[in-house]
């Protein structure tokens, strides 16, 4: 009965959407406008559900989330065109896709394998929302048996396990981006006593550091310079052809779609690892499954099937931690979580409680985003693919004053674009030398509810530590921390293996 | 401390030493400040215990910067990779666009945008940045951005002097009219100085993204979003003549 009433609630949220016509302008408009963002080198998911933000902040929050939520959908699939088309992913969520997508392009077939990643994107989609749907209420359920202990622990995993999943170079540097994060989060007034930490007697900085400018500053200016630094040309554009869906090979590799909508799933869920990991493990497993894997890099339509099932799959995989726990799953869901927040919507177990058509709803405007990704990849992937020829030079300017405007027009006070430069130019230098941004920014989201909840658990112990040792709960999340930061220790490994390797003697 | 998954051959930098240091002094100057919050007593009233001091978690977070700190220098001491000192020097080369783009950036933000119609600013933004980065012209590069740097410098010295005018008055709109003048010499300028076809294609592509963006942009955010822009003078109170014109004619 419970299912029956989700399904009528989710038709009527369907029905809804559907009924007002603005609604559908904007949602085929963003989702047109995610193809693009994620299609042109240089911009990425992140940048645009974050400068997206800025224009929805009129928005009533139905309009508001079909356009970032289509947003996000439409660039994570348009990264494939220029990696197709131009060996170049153009979001990093796309890297595994030109393996084989651009041999299939320069053999004559980029219409085909743009109609194929259309396809397994919307299907990768859809099924990363059903595993939203099925396991968001099962984790509420859970988590609306947590208090102020399990959610400093929570935030305080939240941070370790992205800097140490995201780090590129040794995984003590995601850390130290994490724990900077943290730190940013110290500035403004405290929330149990109202005092001024480090505002250093600026009264705009007495509320805190505004999430989105500092999202857009960590996302945008190292994007900027980093990319125009480069300098790099643009190869030549592959002929595309006709656009077909290609239903029957999409038949054929079923299992490496479920697979790879599994793994997208498993990876979005972990906070801070991103859409560009979910498409090369699921590329990775697919060859690895293959009884042909020396056909893969040669123009195999299952390994492009199965990065861009993955991929889109990530999507739902990332909104599970979001919507059920307030932790963001990916990079673009950090954007999305600020834009919420930004909405007067705090995600977390409550917001099942507070709005509980919510989850309903994200469902149905999910189902239409990938839908409207669907028919604007099959109608106009040849009008995008013309906008590949514009030269970064050109609209990386046009970004950069975006992010000028998005950023004072929050707050509407200039201090907001300072923070924005400044903290850009800092996570350009970090990016640099190795530091991922994913945990600094989850750091500063989570900072304050690490910060309020650690000392509302004291609170409740009277000062006692040890209570945080008490709780089944807390216990697995403290030894789920430990493992973690154990697991990068040289002398906890050695013994770990001795251990390992002395089981095996006896076995 | 080992490598993440990603990319297990890696360890480190030479410069890890130097972030490492600094985040020591970053940690240290948390805690300084977290030891001057109230750590015990009462506050506005409030009766205050360790566990609710508003320093407690500021001293965690730098308690574990500290740490990491240490940590990555001995780290980055023991893996041997200061010996490198060729990959630090190679790091340092080439930043030069780097700090021009970061400068361009941060010159529009602190110099223009609180002393100049946003569209005007906009506009000499796009014009300086695309002409130093698109025309791939070494000579035209040098003469946008120095108009754009010292257009800011000048603006920057005036504020300093206290000389900025006061929005929507006839000296406010005499700036925004200087600035905008400078812009357009600028391009005529660059124009003039290459008879290369390319190159004043492109110089064209320039001009049209510096005039149509701003604008767009402006219009969009003031009329239709209803968001002020940071400051608004000639061209926005030009543009607003013309909105409620229209708006009256309707």
């Amino acid at each position: 009965m419970a299912v029956a009433d989700q399904l009528l609630a989710f038709a009527a949220a369907i029905g809804h959407l559907l009924s007002q016509p603005t609604l559908v302008v904007v949602l085929m408009g963003s989702s047109l406008l995610g193809i693009v963002f994620g299609a042109l080198p240089g911009l990425t998911a992140t940048l645009g559900v974050g400068l997206l933000t800025t224009l929805t902040y009129g928005f009533d929050l139905d309009l508001a989330l079909v356009s970032l939520i289509a947003l996000y959908v439409g660039a994570i699939y348009g990264g494939s065109y220029s990696a197709i088309l131009l060996n170049i992913p153009g979001t990093a969520a796309s890297a595994a896709s030109a393996m084989d997508g651009y041999p299939m392009a320069r053999a004559g077939e980029g219409g085909r394998a743009l109609g194929l990643t259309t396809t397994a994107s919307f299907i990768g989609t859809l099924l990363g929302m059903l595993a939203l749907v099925l396991t968001a209420p099962l984790i509420v359920e859970l988590a609306l048996q947590f208090t102020s202990y399990e959610f400093f622990l929570l935030a305080l995993f939240g941070i370790i396990i992205s800097g140490s999943l995201t780090s590129p170079d040794l995984v003590i540097k995601g850390w130290i981006a994490g724990f900077l994060g943290l730190a940013l989060a110290c500035i403004g007034r405290d929330k149990l006593m109202y005092y001024p930490r480090y505002t250093f007697d600026i009264h705009a900085l007495d509320s805190g550091i505004e999430v989105v400018p500092v999202l857009i500053g960590a996302f945008a200016i190292p994007q900027i310079i980093g990319t125009l630094r480069s300098k790099a040309p643009l190869a030549a554009v592959q002929a595309v052809g006709r656009i077909i869906p290609d239903f029957r090979t999409i038949a054929r590799n079923l299992r490496h779609i479920v697979r790879s909508a599994l793994i997208g799933v498993g990876i979005g869920a972990v906070p801070g690892v991103g859409e560009d990991i979910a498409g090369w493990v699921s590329y990775g497993a697919a060859k690895n499954g293959s009884p042909h894997p020396e056909r893969f890099g040669q123009g195999e339509p299952a390994g492009l099937i199965s990065s861009e099932t993955a991929n889109n799959a990530c999507i739902g995989g990332a909104l599970i931690p979001l919507v059920t726990l307030g932790i963001p799953g990916s990079p673009p869901a950090v954007m999305l979580l600020g834009a919420l927040m930004l909405h007067g919507l705090t995600p977390g177990p409550m917001l099942s409680i507070q709005q509980p058509t919510f989850l309903v709803e994200l469902a149905a405007i999910m189902v239409l985003a990938s839908a409207a990704m669907w028919l604007n990849g099959i109608v106009l992937a040849r009008q995008v693919v013309k906008l590949l020829r514009v030269p970064a030079t050109l609209f990386l300017p046009i970004v950069a004053l975006l992010a000028v405007l998005g950023s004072y027009a929050l707050g509407l006070n200039l201090t907001n674009l300072y923070l924005m430069v400044a903290v850009g130019i800092a996570a350009y230098v970090l990016t640099e030398m190795d530091y991922p941004i994913a945990p600094l920014v989850i750091g500063v989201i989570l900072g304050p509810m690490a910060d309020e909840n650690l000392r509302r658990a004291l609170m409740v112990s009277q000062g006692d530590p040890l209570d945080f040792f008490t709780r089944p709960v807390s216990l697995v999340l403290i030894a789920a921390i430990l493992l973690t930061v154990l697991a990068q220790v040289p002398a906890w490994r050695r013994w770990r293996q001795s251990l390992l390797a002395r089981f095996r003697r006896r076995g | 401390m080992t490598t993440s998954p990603s990319s297990a051959a890696t360890r480190g930098r030479p410069s890890d030493l130097w972030t490492g240091l600094a985040l020591l002094l970053i940690a240290a100057a948390m805690a300084g400040g977290a030891l001057q919050f109230p750590l015990r007593g009462t506050y506005a009233g409030v009766k205050n215990a360790w566990y609710v001091s508003p320093a407690l978690f500021p001293l965690i977070v730098a308690t574990c910067l500290c740490l990491l700190a240490v940590t990555l220098i001995v780290t980055t001491v023991r893996s041997g990779v200061l010996a490198d000192r060729g990959s630090l020097a190679s790091a340092l080369a080439g930043q030069g666009d780097v700090v021009l783009i970061a400068g361009i950036i941060a010159a529009f933000v602190v110099g223009l945008v609180p002393r100049v119609d946003f569209v005007v600013a906009g506009f000499f933004f796009l014009l300086a940045f695309t002409l130093a980065f698109h025309v791939h012209e070494p000579r035209v590069a040098k003469l946008a951005l120095g108009a754009f740097f010292a257009t800011t410098l000048v603006l920057l010295v005036m504020a300093g002097l206290g000389l900025t005018p006061v929005v929507r008055t006839a000296a406010a709109s005499l700036v925004d009219l200087a600035v905008l003048l400078v812009a357009v010499g600028t391009f005529v300028a660059a124009r003039a100085m290459t008879t290369d076809a390319t190159a004043r294609h492109r110089m064209g592509q320039c001009l049209a993204v510096a005039l149509a963006t701003p604008l767009l942009l402006g219009i969009t955010f003031k009329f239709f979003l209803l968001v002020p822009l940071p400051r608004e003078g000639l061209v926005v109170v030009a543009l607003e003549t013309v909105y409620y014109a229209i708006r009256g004619a309707l």
